[in-house]
């Protein structure tokens, strides 16, 4: 987890953090919401669903708030990566599999689903259905953002998401260990990088009790 | 301790045959009454302790095999000892010791001392109102130890704080959650609950010396402070050694406080002791041959400490005699 | 001589008193803030009496999804009370049992007693989960009420106080008045062994209110959970809907207040059987 290209990323944000330009703090915490609250965070990265997040946590700043697409290493080969995300699942021993999986398909599928939860003012939720996004572009209440043509934003940066990355088995927990370490290093106490080699050793253990074959390079 | 039969006591003979039939009954009668009293705490002791423990060692050795990227279920299979090694080498599995360990430093001293000297104080007489006094002390023993957390949070937490409040207003800022005021502060809630029960041990044992000795030490010319240290507390060493053991043991079970505080600040993680590792191996990685084997781990550890406490103890006490 | 007894005394009674403060701090707190409301919590200074929302906060408290407060309090009365009740007269009766009769391997036994002793409770949650929900039993009442009736401790402590307390004359009496062992141990002993009894109740009763690992690792239902488990739940939920904070500093208040007043009132067996366990 600490190839050359990570380590670039991580070196990066190192440098943000130590000359103090950025804050290092949980998100959705007390503090979090105090600072955006009080108009002391400029701005954060996030998935589109945190659009609705904000909308939600931090009424009085309407009007204040706009959304813009990650800067890239290099403007002429753009790729991004993905934070967060829903997916549904049945389980099991669930009694009505076929009424859940259906309700579902109709929850992930149908405008009128999209469109009932968009107009809740609390949620922007990406489709995944391509052919819904125009939908939101339309349902959607951008008024906080100043009428931006958020959804149009997200679905250009859609098509940049590089489909190349994959995550491991185990994988919130390898996050869980990698948050614990960025907290910490936020902190000052350890690094970046660290936090994402610590990650590492902490799932190791995982993945070989369940017997699965792990080389490390 | 056996019983008497009545003969014995009166001294007469009575007719061997129906003698031997009467003892015999009789004893049938204690041995059923026996089983009868043991019976319901015996069914427990197997159903409750005997059986997951070897449930657990016996998961312990058992693992899940998974095949490929891992995702997918697992065939369950015998892995022996893999479970183990796995435990055994994993960061976040001795890091928690290492945590139980700085705790146990900071909180055991802290703990033995202070509900010594208290104890020392009550007893020497002179202080007042002494049943007061030690009735507050105790009365934290009463509350449970979660909604002790949540209210030593909420004093840490700023907003909630009327102490950080007032610390503010005199310019000074004190994060009780940070990187390094964490485990302070989770030392400090196991203090305010056991340092008043462990008082009241201390205590009672200080009150059942005998008084000879102490006046003896007085007519020798021992003050207060010297007839404590030196008379009073080498005799009550038993209970120091016992109150430290539990003390110990309790530090190694440490789970309430660290997982309340999981929640508050990022600085104490969710393997952040051995208990917290158990957990979350069983409940959030759904690894059980993980989780089983870091309970025996923790289980061996505890035993063997109590064992070793209570062994020094005794060769200190065969020694000083 | 006397200026140096009253510097002694009065190191004493400051260092007391200290320890007297510092134990008070939190309850204090936590009375306070009991009667502000959500807003008031957070902002204004806490010896402000001017708004009084104790009332409010109770109500808002035990009508919260439904009062399911009132639903944990109730829970926690059945794992606790009922639960130390029926645990330690399972253990008096086998306290009395070791106590006072004689059977091959005793000792042996009794010294598995004492590991179960040393055998905190939290090591064994997650196996006693597992075999639970092997049987099917996870998540309902019994896999907490069960568990808990457990108290090795309960039955060292017995043992101890039945051969203080019960003489094996009396025994011996009731034997040649004909008297069967079981009722004897109902009518005479358990009576002369009242308050051992009451005591090994109120180290059940502590154990199993402080218990929070196994209704945590048992329970899923929330309608199930003991009073520590569901003040944990909505303090967990605090953090994103605030409206929590003044219940759970409520709900904490209403929890310990039972407690203490039990405490201050049987104080006295308490502490016989700290000195009975601790003297040894």
């Amino acid at each position: 987890m600490d190839d050359a290209p990570t380590r670039k990323v991580a070196a990066y944000w190192q440098r943000l953090v130590d000359q103090d330009l950025v804050r290092v703090e949980p998100v959705d915490s007390q503090q979090w919401r105090a600072h955006l609250q009080n108009g002391e965070t400029v701005g954060y990265m996030a998935g589109a669903w945190a659009a609705g997040s904000l909308m939600n946590s931090t009424p009085g700043g309407k009007g204040k708030w706009a959304i813009a697409p990650l800067p890239q290493w290099d403007p002429a080969k753009p790729s991004l990566g993905t934070q967060g995300g829903s997916t549904f699942a049945v389980t099991k021993d669930s009694r009505h599999p076929e009424e859940a999986l259906e309700f579902i398909i109709w929850m992930v599928t149908s405008p009128d689903a999209l469109r009932a939860k968009l107009s809740s003012g609390i949620s922007s939720a990406y489709p995944a259905v391509p052919a819904l996004v125009p939908v939101a572009r339309k349902e959607m209440d951008t008024s906080y953002y100043s009428g931006q043509d958020i959804f149009g934003l997200f679905q250009q940066s859609a098509r940049l998401i590089s489909p190349r990355w994959q995550w491991g088995p185990r994988m919130t927990s390898t996050i869980t260990s990698v948050e614990d370490g960025f907290a910490k290093a936020g902190a000052g106490s350890g690094s970046i990088i660290g936090a994402l080699r610590q990650g590492e050793r902490r799932t190791l253990p995982d993945l070989k009790s369940l017997g699965l074959s792990v080389t490390t390079n | 301790m056996s019983t008497v039969l009545s003969e014995e006591r009166t001294g007469t003979k009575p007719p061997a045959a129906s003698a031997v039939r009467a003892r015999r009954a009789g004893r049938r009668q204690q041995l059923l009454a026996c089983v009868t009293l043991l019976a319901p705490f015996t069914a427990l002791l197997v159903a409750v302790f005997l059986i997951p423990v070897g449930y657990s060692v016996y998961l312990s050795l058992f693992s899940q095999d998974h095949e490929g990227l891992g995702f997918g279920g697992g065939t369950t299979v015998f892995t022996g000892l893999r479970s183990y090694l796995a435990v055994l080498d994993d960061p976040s599995f001795r890091s928690g010791f290492g945590v139980i360990a700085l705790y146990c430093v900071i909180f055991v001293p802290v703990v033995v001392l202070g509900a010594l000297a208290l104890a020392l104080l009550l007893d020497s007489g002179l202080v007042r109102l002494r049943r007061t006094a030690q009735m507050m002390l105790y009365l934290p023993h009463a509350v449970p130890g979660i909604i002790a957390a949540v209210i030593w949070l909420y004093l840490y937490t700023p907003g909630l704080s009327p102490v950080i409040k007032l610390f503010a207003e005199a310019d000074i800022h004190i994060d009780f959650l940070g990187l390094h005021t964490v485990l302070p502060a989770i030392v400090n809630i196991a203090l305010w609950s056991g340092l008043g029960y462990n008082m009241v041990i201390f205590y009672a044992a200080l009150q059942a010396l005998p008084r000879e000795v102490i006046e003896a030490a007085r007519i020798d010319g021992a003050g207060g402070l010297r007839t404590a240290l030196f008379v009073k507390v080498p005799i009550i060493r038993g209970s120091v050694v016992m109150v430290c053991m539990f003390a110990l043991i309790g530090a190694l079970q440490l789970f309430t406080e660290p997982t309340l505080m999981n929640q508050a600040t990022p600085m104490v993680n969710s393997r952040y002791t051995p208990n917290m590792y158990i957990y979350d191996a069983a409940f959030r990685r759904n690894n059980y041959g993980l989780a089983s084997a870091a309970s025996v781990i923790l289980l061996v550890v505890t035993c063997a400490l109590s064992f070793a406490v209570t062994r020094w103890a005794g060769r200190r006490e065969r020694s000083a005699r | 001589m006397t200026t140096h007894r009253l510097t002694s005394r009065a190191v004493a009674n400051v260092v007391v008193l200290i320890a007297a403060l510092y134990t008070l701090l939190p309850g204090l707190w936590l009375l306070l803030a009991s009667t502000r409301n959500s807003d008031a919590l957070f902002s204004s200074n806490i010896l402000d009496l001017s708004d009084f929302s104790l009332w409010q906060n109770i109500t808002d408290l035990f009508s919260m999804e439904d009062g399911v407060y009132g639903r944990w309090y109730l829970n926690s009365l059945l794992y606790a009370v009922v639960g130390a009740l029926v645990g330690s007269m399972i253990s008096v009766a086998a306290g009395y049992a070791f106590d006072k009769y004689d059977f091959p391997h005793k000792e042996k036994l009794f010294g598995l007693v004492l590991t179960g002793v040393m055998v905190p409770p939290t090591v064994l949650a997650l196996p006693l989960y597992l075999v639970a929900s092997g049987v099917g039993l996870v998540n309902t009442f019994w896999a907490v009420f069960i568990p808990v009736l457990f108290n090795p401790f309960g039955v060292y402590l017995a043992r101890l106080l039945s051969s203080g307390y019960v003489p094996t004359e009396v025994l011996e009496a009731s034997r040649v008045d004909g008297a069967g062992e079981l009722q004897t141990y109902l009518r005479v002993s358990l009576r002369m062994l009242g308050p051992g009894f009451v005591t090994v109740f109120l180290f059940q009763l502590t154990a199993i209110w402080n218990n929070f690992f196994l209704p945590m690792v048992m329970l899923s239902d929330q309608h199930l959970y003991p009073l520590s488990l569901g003040l944990y739940t909505w303090n967990s939920s605090a953090t994103v809907s605030p409206e929590y904070y003044p219940l759970v500093v409520i709900g904490s208040l209403l929890a310990v207040v039972p407690l203490i007043v039990a405490f201050v009132t049987l104080q006295r067996y308490w502490k016989s059987g700290l000195t009975a366990g601790s003297v040894k």
